[in-house]
């Protein structure tokens, strides 16, 4: 069997060699998604179109190294705890949390509802820290999860801190499908949205993403304008009003502008 | 959901030089085993020394991983990191974290092992919340009930959950709180002793009647996310029960940890 494919990138770029079998490999993580945690053999070898002694091989490497786990009662397959342990430090090793933990806190203690933390990489926005607020009721923000740029004020923050041909080529590019009945799909709409939140800084979003919230985003800008990090305040709709959004969003921002700050100055002036 | 996928905008074709070799999955297994929270950058010759695998073959397995962005590379020859994929699976493996399907069982045992209440408990906001229990067998017995709330410095479950939390978030705590009827100092030394012992011990002091030993549970960061409890009758708790409450309530919070992907 031949074990090395090739795949060009981008077109004027040197082939990338890639080994197969790790492809598979990593095909075969794919599969886990939130609506498939638990998948069996016959099941990922079919969607692969992998034979089933190939796919067996793999999965049983998976589960020696801790990446996937086997459930001999059900026959199935999650991931591992290995995922776990790899995505923990991921995520503590992105040094921009340690720069926004402190003014995560503040914003906290000042409004006392949810600040997260958020990166864009490619189209999609991840959290990637949180700090909760004291109250029992708020909205737990999951870590990690995907979200595309169009959906959510982290998100809109994000897109209006992109050069104006790539916010053109991302709507171009994207299906804009709503997940809430508040999600904003007209790319007309969301190009106002950008000259928006440009002009007053933040964005203010209702139940766009996950129901029940509101949310004040605003992006972590460099120098030039651009940036790939936001933070957002998620507020149940039992505490909204005008005044908490307006609140919200002068914490926020003021907090954005701190953490530029001190990367600017990390990164030497 | 929408999950992220890597666009192939080219065909992918096959080099009839290079064989399949069996360990390239585990071997790829063992780059990424190499990342770790003190380490989170690579470069590939570090690689190359670290696995011993040939350079030509290791940039294949590297190339594929970043393909998939399981690992990242901002620059041609800059370091490796991990990269954004595992952010999205580790995301997929917590949410199969039921901690309260994977106690039962084990509470259960804890029970068997000394016939007392135990109970299982969350931090919500500021409050200790019990989330689930397993009582003694015996007439005279501690009871609770589920959902049962309390402030995070009172009690046995509480203090485990305060003791786990960053320092400053406890400072933090403490300032919030008007009801701290204990000096600071005081307390501050208890947590720093449950924080040194790995357990907490409160007899007759919440509750006259009441005793009760906790143990935290910790998941795969090293946090404190719950705090088993075997609680008795005081009037029951002598020498010889308390050094088994202890020993029950550890060793369960120990393997309920390992089973939440805890590695001590």
């Amino acid at each position: 069997m031949n074990a090395i494919i090739k795949i060009n990138d981008r077109v004027g770029e040197a082939p990338v060699k890639l080994v197969r079998i790790v492809d598979r490999a990593a095909r075969i993580l794919e599969c886990f998604g939130r609506a498939t945690p638990e998948l069996s053999l016959p099941q990922i070898s079919s969607q692969l179109k992998l034979p089933k002694p190939t796919a067996f091989r793999i999965l049983t490497n998976l589960v020696r190294h801790g990446l996937l786990q086997h459930n001999s009662a059900t026959a199935t397959y999650t991931l591992g705890f290995a995922t776990l342990r790899l995505a923990d430090d991921l995520l503590q090793s992105l040094s921009i949390r340690s720069h926004a933990r402190p003014v995560m806190q503040a914003i906290r203690d000042a409004v006392n509802e949810s600040v997260v933390l958020s990166v864009r990489r490619g189209d999609y926005r991840y959290n990637i820290d949180t700090v909760e607020s004291t109250h029992a009721i708020g909205q737990t923000q999951q870590i990690g999860t995907a979200v595309p740029l169009y959906a959510g004020a982290a998100s809109r923050a994000l897109l209006a801190a992109m050069h104006d041909d790539e916010v053109r080529a991302y709507l171009a590019r994207t299906k804009l499908v709503p997940f809430q009945k508040a999600t904003m799909i007209d790319p007309d709409k969301l190009r106002e949205d950008v000259a928006r939140t440009r002009r007053r800084g933040y964005v203010a979003t209702n139940a766009e993403y996950t129901p029940g919230g509101h949310a004040v985003g605003c992006a972590i800008v460099g120098p030039d304008g651009t940036g790939t990090a936001a933070l957002h305040v998620s507020i149940p709709n039992a505490r909204f009003s005008k005044a908490a959004e307006e609140i919200s969003a002068r914490h926020v921002m003021e907090g954005c502008r701190r953490i530029a700050a001190s990367l600017t100055e990390e990164h030497g002036a | 959901m929408a999950v992220p996928q890597r666009i192939r905008t080219e065909r992918e074709h096959i080099d009839p030089d290079v064989r399949y070799k069996g360990e390239a999955v585990a071997r790829a297994a063992r780059v990424l085993a190499l990342f770790t929270r003190s380490q989170p950058e690579l470069m590939l010759t570090q690689l190359v020394e670290r696995t011993g695998v040939p350079k030509a073959t290791l940039l294949g397995i590297l190339n594929t991983l970043v393909a998939h962005d399981l690992l990242m590379r901002e620059s041609a020859t800059g370091p490796y990191r991990l990269g954004f994929a595992w952010l999205r699976l580790g995301d997929v493996r917590r949410n199969l974290l039921d901690i309260r399907e994977s106690a039962l069982p084990l509470m259960r045992q804890v029970r068997d092992v000394v016939n007392e209440t135990v109970i299982l408990s969350l931090k919500v906001g500021d409050r200790r919340v019990h989330l689930d229990y397993v009582e003694s067998m015996q007439a005279i017995r501690r009871v609770t009930q589920l959902g049962h709330e309390g402030p995070l410095h009172v009690g046995a479950a509480g203090l485990v959950l305060l003791a786990g939390m960053p320092g400053n978030d406890i400072e933090a705590y403490l300032a919030r709180r008007q009801d701290v009827a204990e000096p600071r100092a005081e307390l501050l030394q208890t947590l720093a002793a449950v924080k040194r012992d790995g357990y907490a011990v409160v007899a007759g002091t919440v509750n006259p009647h009441t005793a009760a030993v906790s143990a935290p549970v910790k998941s795969y960061t090293g946090e404190t996310v719950a705090a088993l409890t075997v609680s008795c009758p005081n009037e029951r708790f002598t020498k010889e029960l308390r050094r088994k409450c202890i020993k029950a309530a550890t060793e369960g919070a120990e393997t309920l940890s390992r089973a939440l992907g805890h590695t001590p």
